[in-house]
């Protein structure tokens, strides 16, 4: 087991390289000229090569982009991002996006628990009523509200149920913490994707389960229905809803963006959208790491979560 | 409008009294003060004065020099200076200061330290951000006549992260512990006026500490803040908010609040109005976008909060001088061919609110400058035959129909604008290939396209003679562009006659005469064709009736006059 | 006991059904049973799927979508970018059957063409990403080796990112980089088209979705490829020496088809909604061009006080994206071999 998570760990490090490589390369050539800007700004307007050069080598832009590459890497690993040109004030890049990505983790980890609270025991409905009007009302609603786009879905949330039926206090700009209820909101708004994915595995799954003899048997003893899936089909269908766990997580990582930018909440998602809308290449580089990184972290834990549940498949090197 | 204590003191009095029937002692008001974005610098990012130029609060918190009113009269029992006298023609003046006034932390504040501000602000680590480099700064702009300062600014060696001694030049002059002297380069009689939009005074040792190059602007001001004026900061959380409370030092009248709490808000619109609804939120502090004002005005319960402000700025499409544009007959007929009426109604269409005015319409009549010469210069008239007859008369003959045309926008909320020029530029001109670009040009020295047009929202030319004379100087070109040289795309196309007009408008010294130049000088601009002005946005912000006039913020450095909530009018 | 695909013998549902199966069989007699006609496992589907009601009703809005998409400039009333500035921001009339957006334009048109848009987006990037995603799914494990390798760490390497966000980012990156091509293009090809700056937003987006979206398929293909390719018929091929590429196209794709048309199906959806993200950061379909989700994204700003803006746009893609998860489920259920008690 140990040996597995080693060699995937090693397996991860080339991976995110490789895709921080790409976006980072790319960036190069789309990204403007930060320091030709500055360097005009401070010369009213007239080109000079010396300033040119020394604020090229300040701000850490000399060189050919491989060599910048290669210098990020170096600098990543000691914890040094950079500072961000295109924020005011210049803010240290590694303590920008530490301070926001504990914010993002928590909204993230409130809503997958809402997604698996509610998904799993509504795919366990559904296919246990396959085909009949519970099954129906069940995808369709989940499907409708994850079809709405949802920096849609946000809003008219936030509207519906703060001034016209008055459910919830306040709109709670910013963030006040994992158990809050001004967090409740974003978080059942970022769900709503996963939350869909979730239910639609376990619906598959659950009726793969009950498609197997395993299932008649234990029919045939005489169990009930609740019965029969609380001990036999939840345990055996959740095996493929956790390998869905890498794509719920991924939904989540890109859902941040839109509800971090509609109810104001300072985040990793935030950070990361105003860094590539203001080409802020430092930012943009450490981001695609960082969550590269994590998305390989969560896939690790997935896979070894499988390993676990399901003694049948052998997780070895 | 004058603040002079006898007038207001019964004023706010009455208002809390009224204002407060039956609630708890705490006055206590909620204000969103900008547009939640990481971008968006000023007292979000951090409090100190020199990292960028939106100031919401500021003058809440630091007392200037000489504190002014709307239109830039002095208020003495707000100044940090009790008395200040001139010479015969205004090249010296001298402030006295208050003997007994003291920082939050009870250290007093005595002329030193209001010549070491001064130091500071032209120091080398802050000056970009502050503006004393920066082509448009403000504070070159408004004190580049100061003895000493601007040849201090030019002559510091170049080293934007490292630690510079602050600047000691001659025209500023500490006399004795209260009294500080202040000489220019030539006669400066509007000195006060623009003092009153100046930055407060703070206390140096902060302003040190800010310069070393290891500061992480999120650790600053957050809890260190040392006020001098009517409020100070509680606490701070950089990006996302802070709260005031009253200023137990403060040498001026005591505010009736008990607390404000300063927020950044999210960008949807529909997240401000319903916690404004809510009563969240007391104030939006900052001017709404068009759509949030629509909404606004379309909401019966929100309607009565909203205020408007004249704004001193114009919506105008910039040309560059990238073919066929850099033809002075095809400029004319683009200029021609804007009906700017239409576009008007456009933007203003579907609502009851008028959001933007009609172009000619500038500053309001109580600022001392040339309405009357200005009033006469006149954008080009809508004549589309007469353009099309124009666009043809250009070097480029029929071609010019076929050539694309690319009209850039850097924000999408001006999309409509731009579509409906494109439009009547096509049927108008029979122009075959208007296309509206959306991309951000970041770099505009090299954008990825050809920029013929670009949306801009602007400080008309004739706002503030002595900055836009200024600016003017730099942006005008000295010589025809050429091929492969480096122009930023809002660049100007080169006119001759233009720039000794604008020196010599500078140097008059009497202020008729600098009138009637100016008016010629935006007659020749105007006609040459350089920017096509079509609209005046005003600004709309929400009060909600919880808020008293004790409230005095700044728009943006770039304005420098301070906003009170007693001079705006109703929204109409 | 054979299971008649048109009983109601759910066991789980229908408990009573074991309690006396008896009751199904066919009384015993000399005859020889009829033989029962050939059922293919396409015929299978069919019949399954055309049972599931929602998937058929999925199905009908799909077709009348497709036709929408085809005829859109003959069929809507107004042009796409059609500006009448007496009309600005009305609600839904007799004239304007969706009402006006904010400089006058028809938004019935536009919605029609945002559906063009939403079925290129969906159809041609699908069709990419299946053509990648087969291709590198069959070869690799085909080819085995090195070039095995290097499709499994690419395709792991894009799994483990968060698709739209690399999506995002291509975007992003890529739309300068593209626009600053478009001059030189013009003028080496001369074709109008890289003056149309729609065009390179298109190009844009189905460049950067296609690059991301084809990895899932990608290991679904892979997986299925190295189950079957132990199969006998597989090493029987491959002993009488049949090429990769004829193993790949003959035996190997229609066994997998069928799962990958569902991934497809369902796909398409979440294709959809990834524009209209796109255009929520700046980056997918700009204006004039119409697009279901660039639609919703201006009419969000406004959307209180014309609701009408945002509803009209987001019902028609909810409509859209909710027929094609239904002809998603529909054909995985009909497709699956295992559950075939109906």
């Amino acid at each position: 087991m140990f040996r597995y998570i080693v060699r995937r760990l090693v397996l991860m490090v080339p991976m995110v390289l490789f895709i921080t490589a790409f976006v980072f390369l790319l960036g190069q050539y789309g990204a403007p000229d930060l320091a030709l800007e500055r360097t005009l700004r401070l010369n009213n307007n007239v080109f000079d090569q010396e300033i040119y050069e020394n604020l090229k080598l300040n701000m850490g832009l000399d060189g050919s982009p491989i060599e910048r590459f290669v210098r990020f890497v170096g600098n990543a690993v000691q914890g040094d991002f950079g500072v961000s040109y295109s924020l005011p004030g210049n803010p240290d890049v590694g303590r920008l996006i530490l301070g926001a990505l504990p914010i993002s983790l928590q909204l993230g980890l409130a809503a997958l628990v809402i997604a698996l609270a509610v998904g799993i025991p509504a795919g366990v409905l559904a296919a246990v009523y396959r085909n009949r009007p519970l099954d129906y009302a069940i995808v369709t609603l989940s499907t409708v509200l994850s079809s709405i786009p949802p920096f849609v879905l946000g809003p008219v949330a936030l509207v519906l149920l703060v001034s016209t039926f008055q459910v919830l206090p306040s709109t709670g700009f910013g963030w006040h913490g994992l158990f809050s209820t001004e967090t409740l909101l974003p978080a059942s708004v970022l769900a709503a994707g996963p939350l869909l994915v979730v239910l639609r595995f376990t619906r598959s799954s659950v009726i793969d389960v009950l498609s197997q003899d395993y299932i008649r048997a234990a029919r045939a003893k005489g169990l009930s229905t609740a019965a029969l899936v609380r001990r036999h089909v939840v345990r055996n269908a959740m095996t493929p809803v956790l390998s869905a766990l890498g794509v719920v997580a991924g939904f989540l990582l890109s859902g941040t963006i839109f509800i971090e930018t509609v109810f104001g909440i300072r985040g990793f998602g935030h950070v990361t959208v105003t860094a590539f809308q203001s080409g802020d290449v430092n930012t943009v580089a450490a981001a695609t790491l960082v969550s590269g990184l994590i998305a390989a972290i969560v896939n690790l834990l997935t896979d070894l979560l499988y390993g676990v549940l399901d003694p049948r498949v052998k997780v070895s090197a | 409008m004058s603040h002079s204590l006898p007038r207001t003191l019964p004023a706010l009095l009455l208002g809390a009294v009224l204002s407060f029937p039956a609630q708890a002692a705490e006055q206590e008001l909620t204000v969103a003060a900008t547009f939640f974005s990481w971008q968006d610098g000023g007292d979000m990012a951090a409090l100190d004065p020199a990292r960028r130029g939106t100031w919401s609060f500021h003058s809440q918190l630091w007392a200037p020099l000489v504190a002014g009113d709307t239109a830039g009269n002095p208020v003495p029992e707000k100044s940090l200076a009790e008395s200040w006298e001139t010479n015969e023609d205004f090249t010296r003046w001298t402030f006295r200061l208050r003997p007994e006034a003291k920082f939050s932390d009870g250290s007093p504040i005595d002329a030193e330290d209001v010549a070491l501000n001064w130091g500071y602000m032209a120091m080398m680590t802050n000056a970009e951000s502050f503006g004393f480099r920066d082509n448009f700064g403000t504070a070159r702009r408004m004190f580049g006549d100061i003895k000493g300062l601007k040849a201090f600014t030019e002559t510091v060696d170049y080293d934007p992260f490292g630690t510079g001694e602050p600047g000691d030049f001659e025209g500023i002059e500490v006399i004795d512990e209260h009294t500080l002297a202040i000489s220019f380069t030539r006669p400066a009689e509007n000195f006060l006026s623009r003092l009153t939009a100046a930055f407060g005074v703070f206390k140096p040792e902060d302003l040190y500490a800010a310069s070393d190059a290891d500061y992480d602007i999120a650790d600053f001001w957050t809890s260190t803040a040392v006020s001098s004026g009517p409020f100070m900061i509680e606490e701070a959380l950089a990006g996302e908010r802070y709260t005031m409370v009253p200023n137990p030092e403060y040498f001026g009248p005591k505010p009736t609040l008990e607390r404000i709490n300063v927020l950044a808000v999210s960008e949807d619109p529909n997240t401000i109005l319903t916690a404004f609804a809510n009563g969240e939120l007391d104030m939006v502090a900052f001017p709404l976008t068009e759509d949030l004002a629509r909404q606004a005005h379309g909401d019966p319960a929100l309607r009565d909060t909203m205020r408007q402000q004249p704004m001193w700025q114009v919506k105008q499409f910039w040309i560059t001088p990238n073919p066929p544009m850099d033809d002075e007959n095809v400029r004319r007929a683009f200029s021609m061919a804007l009906n700017r009426e239409a576009i008007v109604a456009v933007l203003n269409g579907g609502s009851e609110l008028k959001l933007m005015a009609g172009v000619n319409m500038h500053r309001s009549p109580d600022v001392p400058h040339c309405e009357a010469e200005t009033a006469a210069v006149e954008a080009m008239p809508y004549d589309p035959e007469a353009a099309r007859a124009e666009l043809m008369k250009s070097s480029y003959g029929e071609s010019v129909l076929d050539m694309p045309i690319n009209i850039s926008v850097n924000n999408n909320a001006e999309l409509p604008a731009i579509e409906v020029y494109a439009a009547m530029l096509q049927q108008n001109l029979g122009l075959r290939k208007v296309n509206v670009r959306t991309e951000k040009v970041e770099d505009r020295n090299n954008p990825p396209f050809p920029v013929h047009l670009h949306m801009n929202t602007q400080q008309p030319w004739y706002a503030d003679l002595t900055d836009t004379l200024q600016n003017m100087i730099f942006i005008i070109p000295d010589e025809p562009w050429a091929e492969g040289m480096n122009h930023a795309f809002t660049n100007v196309p080169y006119i001759p006659e233009l720039k000794p007009m604008i020196v010599e408008a500078m140097n008059a010294s009497d202020a008729d005469e600098r009138c009637r130049l100016v008016a010629e000088i935006g007659q020749v601009w105007n006609d040459k064709v350089f920017s096509i002005d079509y609209g005046v946005p005003k600004s709309f912000y929400l009060v909600s009736d919880r808020v008293q006039g004790d409230l005095q913020f700044y728009r943006n450095a770039g304005q420098g006059k301070p906003l009170n909530i007693e001079n705006w009018s109703m929204a109409d | 006991m054979k299971l008649d695909p048109a009983s109601t013998h759910d066991p789980v549902a229908n408990p009573a059904n074991l309690a006396n199966p008896a009751s199904e069989d066919p009384p015993i007699t000399n005859e020889l049973p009829v033989p029962t006609p050939p059922h293919s496992l396409w015929g299978d589907a069919r019949r399954t799927f055309f049972r599931n009601r929602m998937g058929v009703f999925g199905l009908v809005v799909a077709v009348l979508v497709l036709l929408i998409a085809i005829t859109a400039p003959w069929i809507a009333p107004y042009g796409y970018a059609e500006q009448d500035w007496n009309a600005i921001r009305q609600g839904p009339s007799a004239a304007h059957w969706m009402g006006t957006d904010a400089v006058g334009r028809d938004l019935f048109s536009r919605v029609l063409m945002g559906i063009r848009t939403a079925v290129l987006m969906g159809f041609v990037v699908s069709l990419a990403t299946v053509v990648i995603g087969v291709l590198a799914g069959s070869l690799g494990p085909l080819l085995g080796g090195r070039v095995d390798a290097l499709v499994v760490w690419i395709m792991d390497g894009l799994l483990n990112f968060p698709a739209f966000w690399l999506a995002a980012f291509v975007a992003v990156i890529t739309k300068p980089a593209v626009a600053t091509l478009a001059q030189p293009m013009y003028e080496a090809t001369g074709w109008a088209m890289f003056e149309n700056t729609l065009v390179f937003d298109y190009l844009v987006v189905f460049l950067c979705l296609s690059l991301v979206w084809w990895a899932p398929l990608g290991r679904l293909v892979r997986g299925q490829v190295l189950t079957l390719r132990e199969q006998e018929f597989i090493l029987a091929q491959r002993a009488i020496g049949a090429s990769p590429w004829w193993i790949t196209t003959r035996h190997l794709a229609p066994n997998v088809l069928g799962q990958v048309i569902v991934q497809v199906s369902t796909g398409i959806g979440t294709l959809m909604l990834a524009e209209s993200a796109l255009s929520f950061l700046g980056i997918g379909i700009q204006p004039p061009g119409a697009s279901l989700g660039n639609l919703i994204y201006t009419g969000m700003t406004s959307w209180r006080a014309e609701p009408h803006l945002v509803l009209m746009p987001g019902l028609t893609l909810s409509v859209i994206i909710l027929a094609f998860v239904f002809i998603g489920d529909a054909l995985s259920d009909a497709l699956n071999p295992r559950v075939r008690d109906r």
